[in-house]
This record gives structure tokens, C-alpha cells and sequence, in this order.
């Protein structure tokens, strides 16, 4: 009654069914609330804050249209990565996960259909939030070359922050309190960073903390990847940076990942 | 193909030091259904988890459809359907969708995948609901659907893991029409159930699991000649209970007291006479006598000698030691060399 039966084995599958699940991680994306998380809330806060604070650092002689839209981008970095490790603890929830783990899908897949979805979803805020910090005077002055980087940072900044979500959402498997649980981190590290303010606007013995934060030092890395003149020094500290990021959390993913049933 | 579609030898399994499975061994012939009894938490899914790849065992043997589930799990996998004790589904793609995500993972082209997702939709009369989203199906439609699931491409050996419960009699009722269908086509089934009458429906062979262990074996009928096919039971009033059961004693070895009802396995029909006229004899009074099917419970109490009072698996597992010998589930010397150490 059975046809020989092909187990998961191979590049070919590994990259066939990672393809499968990470078209269905983006259709939980594209539901109408995604669709307004994504894309209001990102206009919101570009020209919310413009508003607020523009004519305030204007008057400091800071361009705030082209300082604010890379913390937007960081900001919405961490929602990609939290909303990613809410979905890993929902399919834990729901079973979804279970079933995968006893179908012939490559292990490696179920991991790859997360990087590539959330790879997507990254990309689609990065340009969202540029064109409409486009709007708000929001420039790319370094070229084409320098625009690149700047996207590929931010998305790499956010796998490697979905690979530390995904680690919390799969051992979890309760996706409302992995929402709320992840909100914390990103909320703390959003404010201590120079996301919103300058690092000097900090009192002088909260400055390095500031300065040095992995938050900080990408998000003042993708202003220099804006900038006339990018700082090659700025990105490599972004990277070095991300690349701590993805190891650490990288690791207790897929520790987890072995374990989580 | 092997003789046995499933074979288990001495399984064991622990959490956190508490065992759930100790040492269990059977077989299921290729091509038959063998049902999986036992009460909450005596460790069906345990089981369940470790044939399916699911549960790395702590020690024993386990091989599927002639694979070792240790070392090839991978085989394995490509040779099982599964269906959980609880829906494994997406919540938010409809049902249709659902049916073509697992048929694509399983590497079937698009139109291919569409086809057979519409012929299960119809085969589980889930049409009129297929672009629904699941989280508003109901709990049968649920159930249903996740067992088209795990058949979108057909397997040799297919798990289900309490199929029916949660469901009405009719849906009931397809589903075992499903399931001996899915037998009639040459599969190899583990069905784990709480119910004896669902076992004696569809099983060729009974496997009776208690605290981690099997306490009986054999067909359904060979289970129930056990506890005497059918029981008597007999309501007597408080002040001659304690005198009615004594006398019950003599009748049988095996009376079981719940609350004002005493309990008695039979073996013929004419029994309840037998039993109505020894209890006027000794000038006990009782309310009623009456002839009914064997419990689940009860099936237990003749099984293990005890009522299966508690419905925590935990607290059964603890003193199961101590206070159950199955009669069926004598373990080899030396197979499970952990467990004397442990306690
Ligand atoms: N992941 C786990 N961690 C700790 N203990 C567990 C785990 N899974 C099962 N157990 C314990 O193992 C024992 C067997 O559980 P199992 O789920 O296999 O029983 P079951 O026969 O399927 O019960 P039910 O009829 O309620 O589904 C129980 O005592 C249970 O508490
Ligand atoms: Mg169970």
C-alpha cells in the first residue's frame, strides 16, 4: 500500500520544506493585524516622534529626520525577533511543532523556514521604515554600497535576536507570556541605548554603558552606513557585536531546539 | 515486510527520576490493530512518544516496521502516521491549507498536494468548513482533521493516541469506520484508548497497561472471560452491606465496593440467580441485582486486584512497587537493572 517511503535526509529537502514552512511562518505575517504592526506602526512612530522632539533637536542643531528612522529600523528589529519567538512558543502550543518532529522534515529545515520568514519580514520593515523616513528627510548619503550594508545589518540584527527569542519561545510554549517576557528586555535595552537621544543627553556615568550597549553601537553603526561618510570602524563594532549575538544565542537555540518536544 | 509491524522490548522511560514506563514488551503483527488500555497516566503516550521518535527511551528495544527507533529515526519517520492525543494543527490556515502544508513537507507536488487535500476533506466530512480557519473548527472537526493530517500520504504504521475521545457517537462511530478501513488497506495500528468497548470493537489483540507496566495481554474476549464477561452488580442498604459482601466472598475472590453497589464478576447469566437466592438464604436484604458489561474499572480491579480508585498516574506510580504484582507483567531478571537502585 506504501510507496517507498524518502525520509528528510539531503540538501534537497532540507532546502524544499524550509522553504514550505517559512511561506507559512509569512502567512501568519500576513494577517490584517501583522499588516498594521508592520507598516502603521512604523509611520506612527517615524512621524510621532518627529513631531515631538524635531523642533527640539533641530533648535540643537541635530537633523532628527535623518538621526531617527535607524532606531525605528533597531526598534523594529526587536519586534520581528519577539513576535518570531511568540509564533516558536504558539507552534509548541498548538502541536504544530510536535508534528513536524515526527514527519520525515529535515531538522534543519524547521530552523531554516524561521531564518528565511523572519529574514523577509526584517527586509519588508527595513524598507517600509526608509521610505517613509524618506518622506520625513531621511537620506541615504552614502551610495548604493552603504544602503546595502545598512539593510543587511539591521536584518542580521534581527536573526541574531530571533535566534535568542527562539530559544525563550520554544522552551516556553506559552505565547502570550513569551510576549509580555520579551517585552522587557527590549523595552530596557531600547531606552538605554541612543536610539531616541544622544548619548550625551545620559548622565556622565551612564555614558559608556550607553555608548557600548550592542543596541548603541548598531544603531550608530547604521547611522554612519546613512552618513556622507561611513565609519568602517563604527560598522565593524556593529558586527563584531552581532556576531557575539548570533554565537550566544545561536547556541542556546539550538540546545533548546534538541530539547523542546 | 517483517513479520511484526511494531515490536517492543523491555521499553523504559523516566521524568525527573519518576519512571512512567517500566519495562514494557509487545508486539503487534504486521497489518494488525493492537489497542493500548490503561487508565490516565499509566503511560500510553509514553509510549507513543518513544515509537514515534518523539521521546529518546531510557533503555529497551523498539523497532518499526523492521527500523530500530534509536538508531534510525529517520527511517522511521518516513514510515509512520502519527495522530496525538491532542490536535497538532496551524491554527490560523484553514483546513485545506493545513492538508496541503503537511502534503507539501512531505515533499508532494502543489496540484498533488491540493488533490489529495481536497479527497480527505470529503472523506472526513470536512468540506462545507475547508477554508475555515481551525481555530474556529470544533472540537470534533479538530480531531478529524488532524487525523486527515497525519494520512495525507499513506504510511505502514499509523499511532493514534486516544482518537475518539472528546467525540459524539456518530462521529465516533465514522471514526472507527475510518480506522478499520485504514486496517483493511494492510496497515499496521496502535490505538491507545481508556474505553474496553472501543478496544473490543476494532483491536485483533489487547494490551492492558497499568502504573508503566502491562498487566494483561490476549483478544479482546480472552480480556473479558477474565473478569467473567459480564459482572452482577448488587445495591444493598448500609446495615447488610458489610454481611452481603462476606457472603459475596464465598462467591467470588474478587468483590468490588463501590459505594452502596457491591460488585462480582460472573461467568454465566444464571449466576445473578445464584447470587440473588444466596444472599435471601443468609436473610441479607438488598435493593437490586442486576447483570451488566465490565468496566474499565472493573476490568483493572479483576486485573490487578485493586480498584483504580486514583486517578493520579503520579501517586499510582509511586506505590505501584509496593502494591501491584501484575499477573501477566512479571519482568525478566535483570532487564531493568536501574530500577531496584532507584527507589
Ligand atoms: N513530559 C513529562 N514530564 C514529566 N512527567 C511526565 C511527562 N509526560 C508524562 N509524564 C508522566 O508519566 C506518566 C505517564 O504519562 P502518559 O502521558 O504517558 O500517560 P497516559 O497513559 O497517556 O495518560 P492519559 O490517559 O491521561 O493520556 C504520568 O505519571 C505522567 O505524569
Ligand atoms: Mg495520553
Amino acid at each position: 500500500m506504501t510507496a517507498a517511503a524518502g525520509t528528510e535526509a539531503g540538501l534537497g529537502n532540507l532546502v524544499a520544506q524550509g522553504a514550505v514552512l517559512a511561506g507559512r511562518n509569512l502567512r501568519h505575517r500576513a494577517t490584517v493585524e501583522m499588516a498594521v504592526m508592520f507598516v502603521v506602526f512604523p509611520l506612527i512612530f517615524v512621524f510621532g516622534f518627529l513631531l515631538l522632539f524635531g523642533r527640539l533637536f533641530d533648535a540643537r542643531g541635530l537633523d532628527y529626520g535623518q538621526f531617527l528612522p535607524p532606531a525605528i529600523v533597531a526598534q523594529w528589529m526587536f519586534t520581528v525577533a519577539n513576535t518570531s519567538g511568540a509564533a516558536s512558543a504558539a507552534d509548541r502550543a498548538s502541536g504544530m511543532y510536535r508534528r513536524c518532529l515526527v514527519m520525515p522534515v529535515n531538522r534543519g529545515a524547521i530552523a531554516l523556514g524561521r531564518i528565511a520568514s523572519e529574514a523577509v519580514g526584517a527586509f519588508v520593515a527595513v524598507v517600509v521604515i526608509s521610505l517613509t523616513g524618506h518622506l520625513a528627510g531621511f537620506r541615504f548619503h552614502g551610495g548604493v554600497l552603504a544602503a546595502c550594508g545598512f539593510v543587511a545589518l539591521a536584518v542580521a540584527f534581527a536573526l541574531a535576536l530571533t535566534a535568542g527569542t527562539t530559544a525563550v519561545g520554544l522552551s516556553s510554549g506559552d505565547p502570550a507570556a513569551v510576549a509580555t517576557l520579551l517585552n522587557l528586555p527590549y523595552l530596557a535595552l531600547i531606552m538605554l541605548s541612543t536610539a531616541f537621544v544622544p548619548a550625551d543627553a545620559f548622565p556622565g556615568w551612564l555614558e559608556p554603558v550607553i555608548r557600548n550597549s550592542p543596541v548603541s553601537v548598531v544603531i550608530d553603526a547604521l547611522r554612519s552606513l546613512a552618513s556622507a561618510s561611513p565609519s568602517w570602524v563604527e560598522v565593524r563594532g556593529a558586527v563584531v557585536w552581532v556576531a557575539v549575538l548570533a554565537v550566544v544565542f545561536g547556541v542556546a537555540a539550538s540546545r533548546v531546539f534538541r530539547r523542546a518536544r | 515486510m517483517t513479520q511484526w509491524g511494531i515490536e517492543v522490548e523491555h521499553l523504559r522511560k523516566e521524568f525527573d527520576g519518576k519512571p512512567a514506563v517500566r519495562d514494557v514488551s509487545f508486539t503487534v503483527g504486521a497489518g494488525t490493530l493492537l489497542g493500548l488500555l490503561g487508565p490516565n497516566g499509566s503511560g500510553k503516550t509514553t509510549i507513543i512518544n518513544c515509537l514515534t521518535t518523539v521521546l529518546t527511551p531510557d533503555g529497551g528495544r523498539l523497532l518499526v516496521d523492521g527500523c530500530d527507533v534509536t538508531g534510525a529515526p529517520e527511517q522511521v519517520r518516513a514510515r509512520i502516521a502519527v495522530t496525538g492525543q491532542f490536535a497538532a494543527l496551524d491554527e490560523v490556515l484553514s483546513g485545506r491549507d493545513n492538508l496541503m502544508l503537511f502534503g507539501r513537507l512531505l515533499r508532494l507536488p502543489k496540484r498533488q498536494a491540493r488533490q489529495r487535500a481536497d479527497e480527505l476533506l470529503d472523506r472526513f466530512a470536512l468540506g462545507d468548513a475547508a477554508d475555515k480557519p481551525v481555530k474556529a473548527y470544533s472540537g470534533g472537526m479538530r480531531r478529524r482533521l488532524d487525523l486527515a493530517a497525519s494520512l495525507v500520504v499513506p504510511r505502514p504504521v499509523v499511532f493514534l493516541d486516544e482518537p475518539t475521545t472528546g467525540l459524539d457517537p456518530r462521529s465516533r462511530e465514522e471514526l472507527w469506520q475510518t480506522i478499520r478501513q485504514l486496517r483493511d488497506d494492510g496497515a499496521t495500528i496502535l490505538l491507545t484508548s481508556q474505553y474496553l468497548e472501543e478496544v473490543d470493537r476494532l483491536a485483533d489483540r489487547v494490551v492492558v497497561i497499568d502504573a508503566g507496566r502491562v498487566i494483561a495481554e490476549g483478544t479482546g474476549d480472552e480480556l473479558k472471560g477474565r473478569v467473567g464477561g459480564q459482572v452482577c452488580e448488587v445495591t444493598v442498604p448500609e446495615p447488610n452491606r458489610a454481611a452481603a459482601r462476606e457472603a459475596l466472598r464465598a462467591f467470588s475472590g474478587e468483590v468490588a465496593e463501590h459505594g452502596e453497589h457491591l460488585v462480582v464478576p460472573v461467568s454465566r447469566p444464571a449466576q445473578l440467580v445464584e447470587i440473588v437466592r444466596l444472599l435471601d438464604d443468609r436473610g441479607i436484604e438488598i435493593d437490586d441485582a442486576a447483570l451488566r458489561k465490565p468496566t474499565l474499572d472493573e476490568v483493572f480491579f479483576a486485573l490487578t486486584g485493586r480498584a483504580d480508585e486514583t486517578a493520579d498516574g503520579d501517586e499510582r506510580a509511586a506505590d505501584g512497587d509496593a502494591g501491584t504484582t501484575g499477573r501477566d507483567g512479571e519482568r525478566p531478571a535483570g532487564a531493568v537493572p536501574a530500577e531496584g537502585a532507584r527507589s
